[in-house]
């Protein structure tokens, strides 16, 4: 049985001028394997500037990778045209505020992936579209909205429904919980995990909260200067942690202040 | 004793759509020494009150209280210029998003210089016979670097001469914290500090200034919305929900006897590590959204998400005082 995706030796440096005619690799990210399978959630924690989210743009193709490969379904990613690995992994960004064009309205959001890497009819695509609103509950009055009108949870729908929306296997979310209110937070997860429930998509999620982390995820990846430290089972990791970092990453930061 | 005394506050915006009632009847007290917390989600008016303590409002705002007192001073009889001059002295304010409240032109150095106390005449010429007379007195220069060491910034002279684009996220929060102490005010306003940053740096924040409050004995009010962060730390805790303060009280009487359900809730949001939900099972939330301000409900605004909301929650519920508890609803009960 094949995995979903596989990476291998995946490697990423950036190149800085230091001068006219000379430059320095400065690395990302260092080889990097792992795989992950249908329906699962890889979590991917580390420290700011650990290169976690340099890995997750690499996956969904926002960057170049220096060296290694990436697989989806057995095939290298370097054989798939764009549309095709469109249609198997998306992204969701950060901050829906700002990857939402405000100048358009819902409809043409969530209808532009549809028209560009698929080959349906109209109607085909306005159904496909109210079954992803449905999906993240949303009612289909909000097509003709512009994402200005919307509350930054319905933003979040959107942009979740955008990522949706070609039925993807993988789906990447960077960090899009940082920002929101507590509870939320907690609406969106519930939405994330019903969505796998009802899908089977597999999600990669850079996070901080490690609580949530721990509640969401079926695998832990750590990440420190850009190489892996410690990869497992979430209930393996969260139990007893093997190196330092990972430890002090557990240790939730809140200091007792009672005496 | 109360350092800040404020009684049925009530915030009026008058918009396109006709007048809104932002803030109805909140009630604040804030004991001298202590740390407060004032936790809603974002959109219930916590940002609206600060600026109505601090006298930052629009002109399109009304704002009206039965009581509102810093001290002993009435700070609705005070005139704008009169107010100005408190902000600064006696209430400073740690905004959230530093880098937004910080000038992108300007080095941090002439930033922090901007806040110190004016010199005065006299001062100067102090500062000069103390020259002659070879005796030290502080130059500027020396209390910035005092300033910077109280916050936890070891390296002064390179942050001094960054611009705000050049440092991170805490390094620029724990500036703003600077510039807030610099006058030593006796009451700091910290409008939600440490969002979207990490957790690391967010108990940097946390610990820096439950530190401010212990050596210098500052009153804190840290408005947040992560009901699990901020009440480790702070003595007494006001819950907001769209404009109405729901419930108040010590720390210990909201954990071990909240009454009103929108706290209950906020309970329930504290995850811990010995889990009682069940790994990818659905975590608990009330049902519904928050409504938008000009879709407000009337009478209790919990109304209608509340899990035991009656007929009777039209009418807004008065306010119940027990033993410095207080909450308003109609029926509260304690959560067993």
């Amino acid at each position: 049985m094949q995995p979903l995706l596989n990476i291998s030796n995946l490697c990423k440096n950036f190149k800085t001028a230091t001068g006219l005619f000379t430059s320095r690799q400065k690395k990302a990210f260092g080889p990097i394997n792992f795989t992950l399978e249908k329906s699962q959630t890889l979590a991917i924690v580390g420290e700011s500037g650990s290169g976690k989210s340099a890995l997750v743009r690499t996956i969904a193709g926002l960057l170049k990778a220096s060296s290694g490969d990436i697989y989806i379904k057995g095939q290298p990613i370097s054989s798939l045209s764009s549309q095709q690995r469109c249609l198997s992994v998306r992204m969701i960004f950060q901050d829906p505020s700002t990857s939402l064009n405000p100048k358009t309205t819902i409809e043409k959001i969530l209808n532009a992936p549809l028209e560009l890497n698929t080959d349906l009819d109209p109607e085909s695509r306005q159904q496909q579209i109210f079954d992803t609103l449905k999906l993240v509950d949303l009612l289909p009055d909000y097509l003709t909205f512009y994402p200005n009108m919307l509350s930054s949870m319905q933003k979040h729908q959107v942009a979740i429904a955008r990522a949706l929306i070609l039925n993807p296997d993988i789906i990447i979310a960077d960090e899009i919980l940082a920002t929101l209110d507590i509870s939320l937070r907690f609406k969106i997860v519930n939405l994330l995990l019903k969505i796998q429930k009802i899908k089977g998509v597999s999600y990669i999620f850079v996070a901080h909260n490690m609580h949530l982390v721990r509640h969401m995820s079926d695998h832990i990846m750590v990440l420190h200067q850009g190489e892996i430290i410690e990869q497992g089972l979430t209930e393996t990791i969260c139990e007893n942690p093997q190196q330092e970092h990972t430890k002090y990453l557990l240790l939730n930061h809140q200091p007792d202040y009672r005496k | 004793m109360a350092l800040l005394d404020i009684r049925n506050l009530s915030i009026d915006i008058e918009t396109a759509q006709g007048t809104i009632r932002v803030i109805d009847k909140a009630s604040l007290n804030i004991i001298d020494g202590s740390i407060h917390g004032l936790i809603g989600e974002s959109g219930s008016g916590k940002s609206l009150i600060a600026k109505a303590i601090l006298g930052l409002h629009n002109h399109n705002w009304t704002v009206t209280a039965d009581r509102m007192f810093l001290g002993k001073t009435d700070l609705s009889k005070l005139s704008q210029k009169e107010r100005r001059q408190i902000l600064g002295k006696e209430i400073s304010m740690i905004f959230q998003k530093p880098r937004s409240y910080l000038d992108p032109s300007q080095k941090i150095i002439t930033q922090i210089k901007s806040v110190l106390p004016q010199k005065t005449f006299r001062v100067h010429l102090r500062r000069i016979l103390g020259k002659v007379r070879r005796v030290n007195t502080q130059s500027t220069r020396v209390q910035i670097k005092e300033l910077l060491h109280k916050v936890g910034i070891q390296n002064d002279t390179s942050v001094l001469n960054c611009y705000p684009h050049q440092l991170s996220e805490g390094l620029c929060q724990k500036i703003m914290i600077a510039m807030a102490i610099a006058n030593n005010p006796r009451l700091i306003i910290a409008d939600e500090p440490t969002t979207s940053m990490e957790s690391v740096t967010q108990s940097q924040i946390f610990r820096l200034l439950y530190k401010l409050n212990q050596l210098n004995n500052t009153t804190l009010l840290i408005l947040s919305n992560n009901f699990a962060n901020t009440s480790n730390i702070s003595d007494y805790m006001t819950l907001i929900y769209c404009g109405q303060t729901v419930e108040s009280g010590s720390y210990k009487q909201i954990i071990s006897s909240a009454m009103h359900p929108y706290t209950q809730a906020m309970i329930k949001t504290i995850l811990t590590d010995n889990q009682i939900n069940e790994h990818k099972g659905q975590l608990y939330t009330l049902p519904g959204n928050i409504p938008s301000s000009n879709q407000l409900p009337i009478g209790c605004r919990l109304g209608p998400r509340c899990p035991r909301a009656q007929r009777t929650c039209v009418i807004n519920p008065s306010i119940t005082i027990q033993k410095n508890h207080s909450f308003r609803c109609h029926f509260p009960t304690k959560l067993s």
